[in-house]
This record gives structure tokens, C-alpha cells and sequence, in this order.
């Protein structure tokens, strides 16, 4: 367990200590009740197929987005536990910035008008039902582009700080 | 709430006693609490995110299919009648709706797991964190909320099949649907990351609340180190108060209720004490304790409607009129200002200027 400690960056092993901890809790819970089998109907259900197209097409775009949104958070972890520090004497006056978070803003009033849209649309066909379910699986990609944002910046926090340094050493 | 939320649905599914649910839930969630501070913990809400939102999409898409399909499930509803698929009806917004729509807005005012989070946060980032937030609590309800519809076309049985408690639907239909086994166990995966992002903030806060409101103000004294056990053992002492509300067994939407009642009571005086600088503690206390009295009194005996409108009204109208003949007024900047906020002055010392 050391050993695999010691592979990480010193500031990310709380984390990563964390983390293990929650995985590992689920795993042993999900094991546990795994251990006795789920109940079933008295009567037998109205079985057709789990697999349907629809779900195999959300499972792929589940996949797509799942691989993102880690990668997003690996990278996040790290460049902010590299820019540890340094960040803050960066932010002002990024009128870019300023921008998407007004986007952002908007967007979210936006989404929540049309959530209850979203609900009240239920009533009139069925196929109004799959409405929600593409929502919540575009949803993670709001956390997947305030990732992206937040990588770029602290590239740019680390390109400053090369630059700052190579200059330092040319004097 | 959501341990039992958590213990009910794992407990439904495979038939566990929800007492050995909710002790091994709280053991994990105390353990990997115990390191780390709030931007691990926010670090981890991350991941539940995804953890939450997929499987969501995942579970609801197999369970339509195993029941035939989307159009299946909804001309199933329809036959039923009784505008079962409309959105208008009167009597879900008196008996439930309405109480809970308070609830939703109170728990994310007045959490103090969600104002940890708040001073985490840089300025420039908060109102458009909060509002995503928002906005993708409510894809999950609208898509797990169709595996409701199928709970209604299939006609399962409040008292028979669900014990009694309609939060138990969800759990029902995933195991008893005959689905393959890594939709149950998604369906697991998505109900435990939904207790422990809350759990853990919530158990945070208790440890900084008693740091702050209770330990730190009995014992000035007190040391870093025996302050940290203390706070560790508040967590311990708040997860075991936890179990034996699971352990109770009452059910998840009357407990639900019930807490929305308690904190339709706090909302008002807390929104007052945020923008208003006459607002002082007692003001607070009076206005919530009243507001809850008053609103059990009248949901006994008018229901929910009645009782929810008296709980706000009063809890509203008792702080203003404390208030106002409050002559000092409270100093923001102290807030601001401040490095401990367990040194913070009363309210009450800041004249009226």
C-alpha cells in the first residue's frame, strides 16, 4: 500500500487515500449485498429486453463521456497541486473568462426553466419520456467543459511562471 | 434522510435489514471522512457526479426496455386516467409538492454542508457553480423520475409491494423486474453516491458546527489536537444518531416531510438573518421555534397545505416583529474581518448607527 503511496505526488495521496477508502466502501457494500440475490416478483414480469438500442447507444456515449470526465479530473488534480500557490496573482482581468462565466450563467437559468418544461412535457407523448434521461447523460459534460476551462488556465499560470523564470535567468 | 433513503433502497433490493445497511454505510462514510479536508471532499463530490448522473441514464433506459418500451410504459399511464400524467394536479402539490419544493430551497440555504462548499468556493465562481449544481440535481429527478411511470403502469401495490413507503418504487422495480444484475448493482452504485456526497458534507459540517458553536465557546482553552478528537467524536456521535433514526423504522417520506417542516421553519428567519442587520438571535431562535410549533399544531389538524403555509407565515412574521424593536445592528465586515469565528462578538454589541 506504501509502495503504490509513494508512486503519487505527495500532494495528491490524501486524495487518492481518500478516494480509495469511498471505492473500496462501495465495492464492499455493493459485494456485500451482492452476496444475497436480489428478490423477485411473485408473478413473472413484463419481460422484454434490457438491451435495447436505446440503451446500448447510451451506454457507448456513457463510455465516451466517462473517459473524459476522469481524464478532466486527473488533470485538473494535477495541474492544481502544480500551480498550488500560484494561481491567484494570475486571474484578474481575463475578459474571456468574464465571458463564459456569463454563458454559464445564462445557460444554468436556462436549464432550470427547462427542466420544468422537461417535466410538463411527460404528459404529452411518449416520446417526450426520453427527454430526461439525454439531459442527465449530457449533464456531466458541464463538469467535463468547467474541467477543460480550468486546465487551460493553469497552463497558462505554468507558461507565465517559465517564462518568469527563464527571464530571471537571463539577469 | 438520506441514510435512510440509502438503507431502504440497497435493503429493498436484496432484502437486508436496513439497520446493517445504514451501520455499514455510516462506517465507510466516517472512515474515509476522517482524511482529507474540504477540497477533498469536494474532489470526491466530483466523481459522484458521474457516478450518479450516468448510471441514472443507464438504469432508466434498461428498465424501459425490460417493460416494453417508452410508448409502452406511457399509453399504459394514460389508460389509467386521472391526469396521472399531467403536472397540474391540485392534490400532489397540496399533500407533497409544495412542502417539498420548500424543503429543496431550504436544505441548500440553510445546509451547512452547502455553506462550507459556498466559502470553499472563489467569489467569481459561486453563483454559476450553485446554479449548475441546481440544474443538474434536476436531470437526475426528471430521469429517474420516469422509472416512477413504470412503477404506475405496472400497478405496483403501495401497501403490498412497497411496505407502505413510495420512496421504496425505485428499488422495487430495478430487483423485482427480472433485469441483469449489473443494472441492479448501477442502481446501488448510484443510490451510494448520492448518500455519501451528502453524508460526507454533512457529517463535515457537524464537526465545524460543534467546533465552532459548542466546543470552542465551553472550552476557550481547549487544545488544536483535543479539539480535533472532539470534532471527530461529534461525527461519530452524529452518524450513530443517524443509524438509530434508520433503525426507528420510520418511513423515508414521512421522515422526508418531516424534516421539510423543520426546515420550512428555519428558512425565513435564516434568509433574514443573511440581509437583514436587525436580525439578531433571538429574533432567530423565537421565529423558528414558534413557526415550528404553530405548523406541527396546524398540520395535525388542517394537513400539510394548511401547515406548511402556517410554519412559513409565522416563522416569518414572529423575527420581523423581534426585530424591529431590535436597536443594534449587526456588522458584516466583521465577517469579513474575521481569522476564528468562534471569536466573533454577539450580534447585539454593534450599536445602531
Amino acid at each position: 500500500m506504501n509502495s503504490l503511496l509513494q508512486m503519487i505526488p505527495p500532494s495528491l495521496r490524501t486524495w487518492a487515500k481518500r478516494l480509495g477508502y469511498f471505492l473500496g466502501g462501495t465495492m464492499l457494500t455493493v459485494f456485500y449485498a451482492g452476496a444475497v440475490p436480489a428478490q423477485s416478483l411473485p408473478s413473472r414480469p413484463l419481460t422484454q429486453n434490457p438491451y435495447s438500442p436505446t440503451t446500448i447507444i447510451a451506454g457507448v456515449i456513457a463510455a465516451i463521456i466517462t473517459i473524459f470526465f476522469l481524464r478532466g479530473m486527473y488533470l485538473v488534480l494535477t495541474y492544481a497541486s502544480a500551480t498550488y500557490g500560484l494561481e491567484e496573482e494570475e486571474e484578474e482581468g481575463n475578459l474571456e473568462g468574464g465571458q463564459e462565466n456569463h454563458a454559464l450563467l445564462y445557460g444554468a437559468f436556462g436549464w432550470i426553466i427547462g427542466s420544468a418544461l422537461i417535466i410538463t412535457s411527460y404528459g404529452f407523448g411518449w416520446r417526450f419520456l426520453y427527454i430526461g434521461p439525454i439531459v442527465c447523460l449530457l449533464g456531466p459534460l458541464v463538469p467535463i467543459f468547467a474541467m477543460n476551462r480550468d486546465i487551460q488556465k493553469y497552463r497558462q499560470v505554468l507558461a507565465r511562471r517559465a517564462r518568469y523564470q527563464s527571464s530571471r535567468s537571463l539577469y | 434522510m438520506n441514510l435512510k433513503g440509502a438503507s431502504l433502497m440497497v435493503a429493498t433490493i436484496f432484502g437486508l435489514p436496513e439497520g446493517v445497511v445504514a451501520t455499514i454505510s455510516s462506517i465507510v462514510i466516517l472512515l474515509y471522512i476522517s482524511l482529507g479536508g474540504l477540497w477533498a471532499s469536494m474532489a470526491t463530490s466530483t466523481l459522484m457526479c458521474l457516478l450518479i448522473m450516468v448510471p441514472s441514464v443507464l438504469v432508466t433506459t434498461a428498465v424501459l426496455g425490460q417493460v416494453g418500451g417508452a410508448e409502452a410504459v406511457w399509453q399504459t399511464v394514460q389508460s389509467q386516467g386521472g391526469e396521472l400524467l399531467s403536472v397540474t394536479r391540485p392534490d400532489a402539490f397540496q399533500n407533497f409538492g409544495l412542502t417539498f419544493a420548500l424543503a429543496l430551497i431550504t436544505a441548500t440555504i440553510a445546509g451547512q454542508e452547502f455553506w462550507q462548499v459556498a466559502w470553499g468556493i472563489k467569489e467569481r465562481e459561486l453563483g454559476k457553480t450553485f446554479f449548475w449544481g441546481g440544474g443538474l440535481y434536476y436531470v437526475v429527478a426528471l430521469c429517474l423520475g420516469v422509472v416512477g411511470l413504470v412503477g404506475i403502469a405496472l400497478k405496483v401495490d403501495l401497501a403490498r409491494d412497497l411496505g407502505g413507503d413510495p420512496a421504496a418504487l425505485g428499488p422495487f422495480l430495478v430487483s423485482h423486474l427480472g433485469l441483469p444484475d449489473w443494472v441492479i448493482y448501477l442502481f446501488v452504485i448510484i443510490v451510494l453516491s448520492a448518500c455519501y456526497s451528502t453524508c460526507d458534507g454533512t457529517l463535515a459540517a457537524v464537526s465545524s458546527v460543534s467546533a465552532v458553536d459548542v466546543i470552542k465557546p465551553l472550552f476557550p482553552a481547549i487544545s488544536d489536537r483535543s479539539l480535533f478528537a472532539w470534532t471527530r467524536f461529534s461525527m461519530v456521535l452524529a452518524a450513530g444518531i443517524s443509524v438509530a433514526v434508520v433503525l426507528s423504522g420510520i418511513d423515508l417520506v414521512t421522515l422526508v416531510l418531516g424534516t421539510s417542516i423543520i426546515r420550512a421553519a428555519v428558512l425565513v428567519p435564516l434568509v433574514l438573518s443573511i440581509v437583514w442587520s436587525r436580525m439578531n438571535a433571538t429574533a432567530f431562535t423565537a421565529g423558528t421555534i414558534i413557526g415550528l410549533i404553530a405548523g406541527v399544531f396546524a398540520l395535525a389538524k388542517f394537513g400539510e397545505e394548511i401547515g406548511t403555509y402556517t410554519v412559513v407565515a409565522v416563522s416569518t412574521i414572529v423575527p420581523i416583529v423581534i426585530a424591529l424593536t431590535n436597536s443594534r445592528r449587526f456588522d458584516y465586515t466583521q465577517l469579513r474581518q474575521a481569522q476564528d469565528l468562534s471569536e466573533i462578538p454577539d450580534t447585539s454589541s454593534v450599536a445602531l448607527r
